[in-house]
């Protein structure tokens, strides 16, 4: 029955995200999950200047009264993980090929997923969302308090502009300052080997960077039978065409794309999961889980 | 070169072709939208195959198009002319056009492989490709037959199966009036144009140039129609011998039952012709050969003659070696040789001097055996009674004294049942015995003895022969001019007749008394002659016609003489067939062995020359009445009549003869096959092409 219930198609029919994130977790049986780090420390490491999300109770009212500005204090080893999210919102991200998710929703849910995952175990989650140029970030936190900050950028997320993985995979890698785990959820559309080097730097600075290269079956597939009028969606031309006759053309083209990157994914030492927008979500985070528990 | 079409209207269809273009348009118009993220991989894709892509959909363009193009076009049966003169008949306009062919015996001379008809049908052939679609045409086949021509009509389908279903016949044909039954055809249709295509040999015979020239009758008045004359000889000489006569006689020469062949050759050729072949075939076997020579234009007799063996029914046939017509290179025949006859010859004034016995001159006639072999018995009057008369087939009473009741009443019995009977008188018949004894068999009863001389008394005048009939089967063979032997002979002494309307008088004395008498009874014949048959009272048995008309008559008397006419009569005509007492008659077959009408019993529809075959009821063939079909004769003159008389007796203006088609060269390519080829191909292709895209 679970299964059932987190089929794509059936969880675009849940209002929101969060409640899609639940569905997919509560599914889960908890425990499957372990950190793999093991302990927890609360010895003072710094001050950080409090941004929203940060827990009120770390806050050094002290240093406010001498300084009056907020700071929260920070602790050595205060969560097992820091985890960023990292989510393509470009425009081609809206895409959806039949009447599931499009592969921004499912970006979305399959991160929010890991996120409530992620702070139900006290790691700390961070979230980057990325169009174009534009980055938004919310620092990682551990509290659930966090996780609803994290839901209210991730609810109703529309995908707009350019991807432009390589700046944010930049932008990352000036705030992942220590070993944290990096989640990219991109259609990888605008394959650039620059995105790539950034997030296999990430890597060499000891993060674990995963890609989860997310592809709507008819991008996967192209199963038109019809002339049709392709229109780009991120203000490319648009061309018309009878779809049969270019079938092969394009499997090989969309093959060879997954394949250059799930090659440079691998050459990076960065891990490559390619993701089919139909395909259920808790099956997905559970071989993603079990491959972690291998690692 | 042009193209026609057998079916224009379906020529429309073609338009057709312009769906898959309008189909295309509107598709390119009403492309389904549809966002997609992956684009750049589209426009990659369809970069690679944008050539393929083009060439592709071009293809499957013009695959559809030729389809749809091809299937009306194909069914529209268009055929490719070459050249010709389609320009020329664009001019003149769209005209009612009659096409007539002759089809009379000389059109089955052969040159070559081909006959002529072959050759004039092909010319129809081309000619009727070559008409514009305005023109309406009609067919006339001229063979003698008296068709009538339809009206002109657009049905070319129709116009075609007339041409393919015409066959010469063996009928001459008049083309002046074919030609004038076509242009009466003509009158019927609206169209103002009239031309009228001749395929004929140019034979003259075909032509009568007595009569008006044909001229249509139209609303505005009769007008002269256009005529092409379309020379199927192509200009060339038709030499041909023919075999135009054959008489079939006794030939005694050559022993009993020899019969003489006599043929008519005929060279209708300008060259003369040596060393022709003939031979004469009874059966399957070849009996006799002769050769003749032939001058141009000229004219040869030649016998073949043939002993049969035994009497009876015959078939056969005498042919010449062949030419290019050769249907009259032969005629078949069917003849009665007549049977072995016996002759009962009774002398009633014997002499131990053989030259005055009264049989002498008869019986020695009667062993010279003429054309029918006969055995004759020779008895004297005394021995009459204990002759049994119907062991024979003819009797001779040679000056016999009256016969007692019982042998008068055997002797006409005899008659009665078809004996002959040969009644000769003389110093032993006495008149009234005589016709109170043979009242019965005599054609007339016997007067009295007239003495028109004494003999030897130079001062009185014997009575001659006249008034011979020589349409008679016995005095036949002699005709005017041949009759001297009857002429020369004198008779000094001949009985009268009394006076009557019975019997057929043959021949007469020069006043008047009757000399030779035919009479009949029952089935039997009976001839009396009213002098004596030795030399006591004429000297006719010592004249050369003596002799034959002893044999003609007994042949005449035995009803033999019939039996040795061939039956024979001309192709187109009827026959009539008289059955033998109890045989019902049920069919007769041509030489082709198709079965004619008998229609009381007349044959018609003789359509071919040879033999044909006569069965009763229960299919026994009746051979003594089979009987010939020759040709007429004025078929094998192939003599070529100049082309400027036709023109002049058309109006030249309007007439042209041509000695080669100018359109021959018109050589029709049926194009519908290879367009229902290329829709076919098309199709596959089309297939193939949405298979695989």
């Amino acid at each position: 029955m679970a299964g059932n219930l987190l089929d794509p198609k059936l969880l675009a029919k849940l209002g929101t995200t969060q409640l899609r994130a639940r569905t997919v977790v509560e599914g889960l049986l908890s425990g499957m999950h372990r950190s793999p780090h093991q302990g927890q420390s609360v010895e003072f490491a710094e001050h950080k200047e409090y941004a929203p999300g940060d827990e009120l109770r770390h806050i050094d009212w002290k240093a406010f009264g001498k300084v009056d500005r907020y700071y929260v204090k920070q602790f050595e080893h205060e969560t097992n993980l820091r985890a960023f999210l990292l989510v393509d919102a470009s425009a081609s991200m809206n895409y959806r090929g039949g009447d599931g998710l499009s592969k921004l929703e499912y970006a979305t849910t399959l991160a929010a997923s890991l996120a409530y995952l992620l702070v139900r175990q006290q790691d700390a989650v961070g979230l980057v969302i990325t169009q174009g140029k534009e980055n938004r970030y919310l620092p990682p936190r551990a509290a659930m308090g966090h996780f609803s900050a994290v839901m209210s950028q991730l609810e109703g997320l529309e995908g707009a502009g350019p991807t432009d993985l390589a700046n944010a995979a930049d932008w990352v890698a000036e705030r992942a300052r220590r070993r944290a785990a990096i989640f990219v959820f991109s259609d990888l559309l605008d394959f650039n080997p620059k995105a790539i080097a950034r997030l296999a730097d990430l890597r060499r600075m000891k993060n674990e960077v995963t890609v989860f290269h997310l592809l709507d079956p008819n991008e996967l597939e192209f199963p038109f039978e019809e002339a049709t009028r392709f229109e780009g969606m991120e203000g490319e031309e648009a061309l018309e065409l009878d779809p049969r006759s270019i079938r092969d053309s394009y499997l090989e083209e969309i093959e060879a794309l997954c394949e250059r990157a799930r090659t440079s994914c691998r050459d990076a030492d960065v891990e490559y999961e390619l993701v089919r927008t139909d395909a259920p979500l808790d099956r997905l985070i559970l071989r993603y889980l079990a491959r972690r528990e291998r690692s | 070169m042009g193209i026609s079409f057998a079916n224009p209207l379906l020529a429309w269809g073609a338009l057709a072709g312009l769906i898959p273009v309008i189909v295309h348009l509107i598709q390119r118009r009403r492309p389904r939208p549809h966002p997609f993220a992956a684009i750049e991989l589209v426009r990659r894709s369809q970069q690679r195959n944008v050539r393929r892509l083009r060439l592709r959909r071009l293809l499957l363009l013009a695959a559809r198009t030729l389809i749809l193009l091809a299937i009306p076009l194909a069914l529209a049966r268009p055929q490719l002319s070459h050249a010709g003169d389609p320009a020329g008949a664009a001019a003149k306009g769209p005209a009612a056009t009659a096409i007539v062919v002759d089809a009379s015996l000389s059109m089955s001379y052969r040159i070559g492989s081909k006959s002529l008809f072959d050759r004039a049908r092909e010319d129809a052939r081309d000619i009727l490709a070559g008409l514009l679609a305005e023109d309406s045409v009609t067919v006339l086949v001229c063979d003698g037959s008296g068709s009538l021509a339809a009206a002109p009509s657009f049905d070319r389908a129709a116009a075609r199966r007339r041409l393919d279903e015409a066959q010469p016949t063996f009928l001459p044909a008049d083309l002046s009036g074919c030609v004038g039954q076509a242009a009466q055809a003509l009158g019927e249709s609206p169209i103002p144009g009239k031309r009228i295509h001749v395929l004929t040999d140019l034979t003259a015979s075909a032509w009568r140039l007595d009569t008006p020239a044909p001229t249509v009758q139209t609303e505005a008045g009769e007008v002269r129609p256009e005529v092409v004359i379309l020379d199927a000889a192509r200009g060339d000489a038709l030499p041909n011998c023919a075999l135009l006569g054959l008489q079939i006689k006794g030939a005694p020469e050559i022993g009993p039952r020899g019969q003489s062949f006599s043929i008519t050759v005929r060279n209708f050729g300008d060259e003369a012709i040596s060393d022709l072949q003939a031979e004469l075939v009874v059966g399957e076997e070849v009996v006799a050969k002769s050769f003749l020579d032939l001058p141009a234009q000229g004219t040869a007799t030649k016998e073949l003659k043939y002993r049969f063996p035994a009497g009876g029914s015959y078939e056969g046939v005498v042919r010449l070696s062949g030419d290019g017509l050769e249907a009259d290179d032969e005629r078949a025949f069917a003849i009665q040789v007549p049977r072995d006859l016996r002759a009962l010859v009774v002398d009633g004034a014997p002499s131990s001097m053989r030259y005055r016995d009264e049989a002498f001159f008869v019986d020695a006639a009667l062993r010279m055996g003429g054309a029918s072999p006969l055995s004759v018995v020779t008895v004297d009057a005394e021995t009459l009674p204990s002759q049994r008369l119907h062991d024979f087939d003819l009797v001779l009473l040679l000056n016999v004294r009256a016969p007692d009741a019982d042998v008068a009443g055997r002797l006409a019995d005899f008659v009665e049942d078809g004996g002959g009977l040969f009644i000769s008188l003389g110093d032993q018949v006495d008149p009234d015995a005589y016709n109170l004894s043979l009242g019965k068999v005599l054609p007339r009863e016997l007067h009295l003895l007239k003495t028109a001389a004494e003999p030897g008394r130079e001062d009185q005048r014997p009575a001659r022969f006249v008034e011979l009939d020589y349409e008679h089967p016995i005095l036949r063979i002699f005709g005017a001019g041949e009759d001297g032997g009857f002429l020369a002979s004198r008779t000094w002494r001949y009985f009268l007749l009394q006076p009557g309307a019975d019997g057929a008088v043959l021949a007469s004395f020069d006043d008047g008394a009757p000399a030779l008498v035919e009479g009949s009874r029952g089935k039997g014949r009976v001839l009396l002659y009213t002098s004596t048959v030795d030399r006591d009272w004429s000297d006719w048995p010592i004249q050369t016609s003596f002799l034959p008309t002893i044999q003609q008559a007994s042949a005449y008397l035995s009803r033999t003489l019939e039996e040795r006419r061939p039956r024979e009569v001309a192709v187109g005509g009827s026959f009539s067939l008289a059955a033998p007492d109890g045989v019902v008659l049920a069919e007769v077959r041509g030489p082709d062995g198709r079965e004619r009408p008998l229609i009381e019993g007349a044959v018609t529809k003789l359509d071919r020359p040879g033999l044909y075959r006569t069965f009763a009821t229960g299919g026994v063939e009746q051979k003594d009445l089979s009987f010939a079909a020759h040709l007429d004769p004025i078929e094998s003159d192939t003599r070529r009549i100049d082309p400027r008389e036709l023109e002049a007796w058309f109006g030249g203006d309007r007439t042209q003869v041509e000695q080669a088609p100018t359109q021959r060269s018109n050589r029709e390519i049926p194009l519908w096959s290879l367009l229902a080829a290329l829709a076919v191909l098309a199709f596959a292709s089309e297939g193939a092409l949405i298979r695989r895209p």
